[in-house]
């Protein structure tokens, strides 16, 4: 009789312990987060056709009169901004704001060059936060 | 009254000083070389400084050139003629009665003795020859007496003029209160109208006399007559008083009989003119005409904290109108002028410092009149390091059919120093311009790194220069 009621203990201390553990379990499933957003491609192109990057380059003619910024992400766990940041020789030029929407999402911003462009530009994607994601140099010549 | 109440007041404890020392040096001089021929000499060439002057300010340019130049060639004459003299009264005092001492009472000549001792042996018609030398050297003229160095004496100089002494011969040297030589042999004079009763020992004296300024006493051995020599000429003396008269003015001191003068007086006399001299030459220097002029001075910034820099300053230099006489404005150069200002305990960031005559150093007898700006705005930070990527700054026309499609920079960062605020401002560090023109396919090149505006200088043992390496790709139609 003792050892069936040691038994029955042993069961319900396991038994227990089970479900305590499934319980904890279960309860870690639901705060999984989601994936970040991920930047997957940041191009600076010629221009962009289609929703994709054409003639990347890290130097372009001033005659080509503008220059783009492509930027694929993936996933996009909600919707949110980000920003391209464009400057001339480490000074702001031009601040573009993008909407991303999930699951995933390619967007681009682009910028006129004008007499007086040439020279070093870099453009910066950052999130919402200010955070930057990608850095990107090029140049522009006469 | 109101200009000399004017310049007292003017006067700094500094001119005074200036004065007082420079009159004391003049004073020192003029007693060393007292009794020379030197102080004459010194005179003269004053006196044709002082015309030199003159004919300056009356615009004789060829007369003061003249006069500059023989003062030139004078005083490079008076070391080599008077060395001699020069090199006697440095050698033999001490550095304290250089600089302080008078001399003591000068020597002098027993005049009483040497008359009692010519007229003793005039008296015994035994023959004697002293000199009595001048300012000039003899060495150079006579260098074969004895030497005795005894005290003058009646009985002295009759003994050594007595027939069987060995050097009765020659000629005793007297100098001061000594003898100093004895059996001297004189250059014989060769004079065609000396008269024939002259003996050697006459002509001898007329031959010294002639190339020096010593006075020289002869005694007759055949007739015991007195004859003194001097400048070539010989004088019979009649008695004893008259060579006495004789010694005396020929040794500057007072006959005996006669009052002795007062040193004390002399030296009283010659300070003052010293003194008034030193004034008159600091007066035409330092208070002359006032002429005026204008400098451009850079300022120093001094006693900065350890590793501020200045970052920026609204002035480099200021300009200083300034004030002086004529030959001292002439004679100013812009380094002697200094404009310091103190950063001392002055923390990073902006200044507005007030420039006062108390931040200007100027030589003695300049004065600053104007100073402009009478502010300077300066800008100081911390020295930092930083680290910057590079980014290649590409230049000139890119062909047509071809694409730089990357790039990658080795090293792709390096460090640069300069103040803190300006680094803050400072996101890259581009490389020397690279042309395009030329490229045809994927290679490397190597470059030097432009400096930001606002670094001093890339971080020691961080990268100058850079390897670019790039990839080329025809365009897509």
């Amino acid at each position: 009789m003792r050892m069936r009621i040691i038994a029955y203990f042993i069961l319900a201390v396991i038994g227990t312990t089970a479900l305590v553990a499934s319980t904890g379990a279960e309860s870690a499933d639901a705060t999984v987060d989601p994936a970040p957003l991920t930047l997957v491609q940041a191009i600076v192109c010629e221009q962009v056709e289609n929703l994709a990057p054409k003639n990347p380059a890290v130097v372009f003619p001033l005659d080509l009169g503008e220059v783009a910024c492509f930027t694929a992400f993936d996933p996009v766990p909600e919707e949110t901004l980000i920003y391209h940041q464009w400057y001339f020789r480490d000074e702001p030029s031009a601040r573009v704001r993008l909407r991303l929407r999930p699951p995933r999402w390619s967007s681009f911003s682009r910028i006129q060059l004008r007499p007086g462009d040439a020279g070093p530009w870099r453009v910066e994607i950052t999130d919402a936060d200010g955070k930057i994601m990608a850095l990107r140099r090029f140049s522009v010549v006469e | 009254m109101k200009t000399i109440a004017f310049f007292l007041a003017s006067l700094r404890w500094q001119d005074i000083v200036d004065l007082l020392l420079n009159s004391y040096i003049l004073f020192r001089l003029y007693v060393l070389f007292r009794g020379t021929v030197m102080v004459r000499v010194l005179t003269g060439l004053a006196l044709l400084w002082i015309a030199q002057l003159l004919s300056g300010r009356l615009g004789l340019i060829l007369t003061s050139w003249v006069i500059q130049g023989i003062i030139a060639a004078g005083a490079l004459i008076i070391i080599i003629v008077f060395r001699n003299e020069i090199r006697s009264v440095f050698q033999a005092r001490s550095l304290r009665s250089i600089l302080w001492g008078f001399p003591r009472h000068s020597v002098q000549t027993p005049i009483e003795a040497i008359t009692a001792a010519v007229y003793e042996l005039a008296r015994r018609r035994i023959g004697a020859l002293m000199v009595i030398p001048g300012e000039k050297d003899l060495g150079d003229i006579f260098q074969n007496g004895i030497p005795v160095d005894a005290r003058i004496s009646r009985e002295m100089l009759v003994s050594i003029f007595w027939p069987d002494n060995p050097v009765h011969d020659g000629a005793a040297v007297l100098n001061g209160d000594r003898i100093a030589q004895v059996g001297a042999i004189l250059p014989l004079s060769r004079r065609e109208d000396l008269p024939s009763h002259y003996g050697t020992r006459h002509r001898a004296a007329a031959g010294l006399t002639e190339q020096s300024d010593s006075l020289v006493i002869v005694v007759s051995e055949e007739t015991g007559r007195v004859v003194a020599a001097r400048s070539g000429r010989l004088v019979p003396i009649e008695d004893n008083l008259s060579l006495a008269r004789m010694l005396a003015e020929h040794t500057g001191q007072s006959a005996p009989g006669e009052p002795p003068r007062d040193e004390r007086i002399d030296y009283a006399v010659a300070g003052l003119i010293c003194l008034i001299l030193v004034v008159g030459v600091w007066f035409s220097f330092s208070r002359g005409e006032e002429t005026l002029t204008s400098l451009e001075i850079p300022i120093e910034y001094l006693k900065r904290s350890a590793g501020m820099e200045i970052v920026e300053t609204s002035a480099g230099a200021v300009r200083l109108d300034l004030s002086g006489s004529g030959p001292l404005i002439r004679a100013l150069r812009p380094e002697q002028v200094k404009v310091q200002v103190v950063l001392e305990k002055m923390g990073a960031g902006a200044h507005s410092i007030v420039l006062t005559p108390d931040m200007v150093r100027l030589p003695p007898g300049i004065g600053l009149k104007k100073m402009t700006p009478t502010t300077v705005e300066i800008t100081l930070d911390m020295v930092g390091e930083k680290s910057l990527p590079i980014q290649v700054d590409w230049v000139g026309p890119l062909p047509k059919d071809l694409r730089i499609v990357s790039v990658e920079v080795d090293p792709p960062r390096t460090r640069v120093v300069g103040s803190r605020s300006d680094l803050s401002a400072i996101a890259t560090i581009y490389t020397e311009k690279v042309s395009t023109t030329g490229i045809e396919s994927s290679g490397s090149l190597a470059i030097g790194l432009v400096l930001p505006e606002g670094t001093t200088g890339i971080a020691p043992g961080a990268a100058d220069r850079v390897t670019v390496h790039y990839e080329v790709a025809p365009p897509t139609p």
